[in-house]
């Protein structure tokens, strides 16, 4: 079944395993009743993981009432990443997991989307219905945060020092 | 282009997002300047480990199956039981045809039976019967018992005579005529093609 582990590798970060099932299931139900709606020429997995997205939207982010990011476009972009000087260890997969885990999931999506996905701005833009400067700045931020996520899940932190790693958008 | 340009379009040079001249000044600058080489370096980095967290989770066969499934048109989803039903009435019709038909009816649920059931561990229970004397009783052939010695298998209830194989359990079961007639439980491997029981215990009951 084409493109199904790419969205259940996504689903899985977004949920749980039984989550992560629901999701794709659905995905898949719904990509099967509006077949119709899908442009041959376009990119069919960007339109599943576009039906993804929703489902996603529809089942747990409404149900769990979540405060959604305050509007990016105006924010400037961070032009510099705090690792610098290989902060970073040789071998970060778990910290990887775990910060990502841990990043506000909105940047999630976005950094899913075009790191693991590849997908172009243009496509996330359509996946996750937001104009594509909302694109950059979600990626750009999700990258640092998980950066920063990871930088403190390496250096052995507590949790303490973790819920010091902040929303870049968060007002100091 | 200088460091802070660079640091800048970063993202979108990572992402494939710049137009050709930047992709070439970002070129150049990279391979000029080693720290903002370092840092790509390190974005790379953070790219393949978060693809190769992602990427470990692969889509559960039963998920697969149960989507598969759930996707299979409402047509075929009737139509599938609907054509066994009309398949089964057409054997059954054949077989009051012909022996020919009964035959090739017969040969078919064989052939699906051998497929269905491949060979495995059971436990059959049934009358240790002399095989040929069996079907000289039901079908009068033409037995050599008396010349040769009667030889032990086991008959279920269904009517199947089993072939027991040779083997350290089965002597007893296969030669000794005191045993014939008797209720025996047999615990062993059954080959439904060549209808027959490789036995590796058995008790009379």
């Amino acid at each position: 079944m084409p493109h199904i582990s790419a969205l259940y590798g996504a689903a899985r970060h977004m949920g749980d395993a039984q989550a992560a099932e629901d999701l794709v299931q659905e995905t898949y139900l719904r990509a099967w009743k509006y077949f119709e709606s899908f442009d041959p020429g376009t990119n069919c997995r960007a339109w599943l993981f576009r039906i993804l997205r929703n489902v996603w939207v529809d089942r747990w982010r409404k149900a769990r009432l979540e405060i959604p990011l305050p509007d990016e476009s105006g924010v400037a972009l961070e032009p510099y990443y705090d690792w610098e000087g290989g902060l970073l260890g040789n071998e970060y997969s778990e910290e990887v997991g775990q910060a990502l885990s841990e990043l506000p999931e909105e940047y999630r999506w976005a950094v899913l989307l075009a790191d693991v996905e590849e997908f172009s701005y243009q496509q996330i833009a359509g996946i996750m219905q937001c104009p594509i400067g909302t694109v950059m700045s979600r990626i750009n931020r999700g990258r640092r945060m998980l950066a920063r996520l990871i930088r403190s899940g390496a250096e052995g932190s507590p949790e303490s020092k973790r819920k010091k790693v902040r929303d870049p958008l968060e007002k100091i | 282009m200088d460091c802070k340009e660079f640091r800048e379009i970063l993202d979108l040079y990572m992402d494939g997002e710049l137009a050709a001249e930047g992709v070439a000044a970002a070129n150049a600058h990279v391979s000029e300047c080693p720290g903002c080489r370092a840092v790509h370096e390190e974005l790379s980095r953070l790219r393949r480990s978060v693809q190769q967290i992602v990427r470990e989770h692969n889509a559960p066969s039963l998920l697969v199956d149960r989507i598969r499934r759930q996707l299979m048109p409402p047509w075929r989803r009737v139509l599938a039981p609907a054509a066994l039903l009309i398949l089964v009435l057409f054997a059954l019709a054949a077989a009051g045809a012909s022996p020919g038909a009964r035959g090739l009816v017969a040969r078919s649920m064989e052939f699906v039976a051998f497929h269905l059931d491949p060979p495995r561990l059971v436990e059959l229970e049934g009358q240790l019967v002399c095989r040929d004397c069996e079907l000289k009783a039901l079908y009068g052939a033409k037995t050599m018992c008396l010349l040769k010695g009667h030889r032990g298998a086991l008959k279920t209830a269904d009517g199947k005579i089993w072939n027991l194989m040779e083997g350290e359990h089965t002597e007893a079961l296969v030669h000794d005529d005191s045993l014939r007639g008797k209720t025996i439980h047999i615990r062993g491997k059954i080959y439904r093609r060549a209808g027959c029981v490789e036995v590796q215990s058995y008790r009379i009951l």
